[in-house]
């Protein structure tokens, strides 16, 4: 899929060593060196620069149509726009939390470390850290504006903190499921293609 | 359903699409053209080459050709770009396929912006 890809590994501007972000994240070796095909694909379909820009993330999502599919059902649109939060602003949160300096654009090491989150194996409080923030739509720090949650808001000041929200967590383990995407673990097999750039010899996990 | 449901939802479907390997053959272009602009190219360009132009409710267009059906959809990504999807109908044949879109792509002309290749 994709572009064509003129540039060895080593000259995109955001390449950094599969071996030192395996040791810094949930995926192997080998499973960097996949992500890398797929961030590859990503980062040149609007500006052949290495990087991934928010059109160009935007891009990859709405490729195979499934926005449609959400916003056919008009009662998920309705009641979005009841919460004013307008559909561009969710991609553009999921844009932020890849983007942890906000840089304006994603490298590989944003992505990888980001992506690692949502891996089986990743931490229960990296998974937690990241909910809130991406429920803390505003960026304030709290939780605000959505009475479903209200009963984590222990302390009834309108807002759910961080405290909050790991307690409610806890006891509600299964709002984390959209923290985990199991197929992260088939990574491999979904990008093959990483085998002909690998530089690693490694046994299979 | 309220926000959170939806919030949800929407960050696991856009982070699976990210993974999807589409096995369809779909042509993509973006365009930063106007709106307008690129539906009414698509419509001359269509007619040109001798396809019955159908316009469709939601921003889609019907290129029909004998029995060659193609379905030209744009949708808006980011403000100012557009991304515009063809789809071919059932009977597909790859020689046809490449055949169509060479054609139809001269006669987008500079509407096209970005080429993505499906896989």
């Amino acid at each position: 899929m994709g572009c064509f890809h003129s540039k060895d590994s080593k000259q995109y501007p955001a390449f950094e060593d599969p071996v030192v972000l395996s040791s810094q994240t949930s995926f192997s070796v080998s499973e960097v060196e996949a992500l890398f095909e797929l961030y590859k694909s990503i980062s040149c379909s609007v500006i052949d620069d290495g990087l991934i820009s928010k059109e160009e993330f935007q891009l990859a999502i709405f490729k195979n149509g499934k926005k449609e599919n959400l916003f056919a059902n008009r009662e998920m649109e309705v009641v979005l726009l009841a919460e004013e939060i307008p559909y561009t602003t969710v991609i553009g949160q999921i844009f932020d939390l890849f983007d942890v300096k906000r840089k304006g654009y994603i490298d590989f090491g944003d992505f990888v470390r980001s992506l690692s989150v949502f891996h089986p194996n990743a931490s229960q409080e990296d998974k937690i850290e990241f909910s809130f923030k991406l429920y803390d739509m505003d960026g304030t720090g709290f939780i605000e504006r959505h009475e479903t949650f209200l009963e984590a808001d222990t302390n009834e000041d309108g807002k759910i903190d961080k405290v909050e929200w790991q307690n409610y967590v806890s006891r509600n383990p299964s709002l984390l499921k959209i923290m985990t995407l199991p197929y992260l673990r088939d990574i491999t097999t979904t990008f093959p293609s990483f085998v002909f750039n690998s530089k690693v010899d490694e046994v299979a996990t | 359903m309220n926000a959170f449901d939806i919030i949800s939802m929407s960050l696991g479907l856009d982070l699976s699409a990210l993974f999807e390997r589409g096995e369809k053959k779909e042509k993509r272009f973006t365009s930063t053209s106007s709106y307008e602009r690129i539906l009414e190219r698509v419509e001359e360009a269509g007619g040109k080459l001798g396809y019955n132009v159908q316009k469709r409710k939601g921003a889609a267009i019907g290129l029909i050709k004998g029995r060659l059906t193609i379905l030209v959809h744009v949708t808006e990504v980011a403000e100012s770009l557009f991304l515009v999807d063809l789809k071919t109908g059932d009977r597909e044949d790859v020689e046809a396929e490449e055949l169509y879109w060479g054609d139809l792509k001269d006669g987008f002309g500079d509407i096209v912006s970005w080429h993505i290749e499906g896989t």
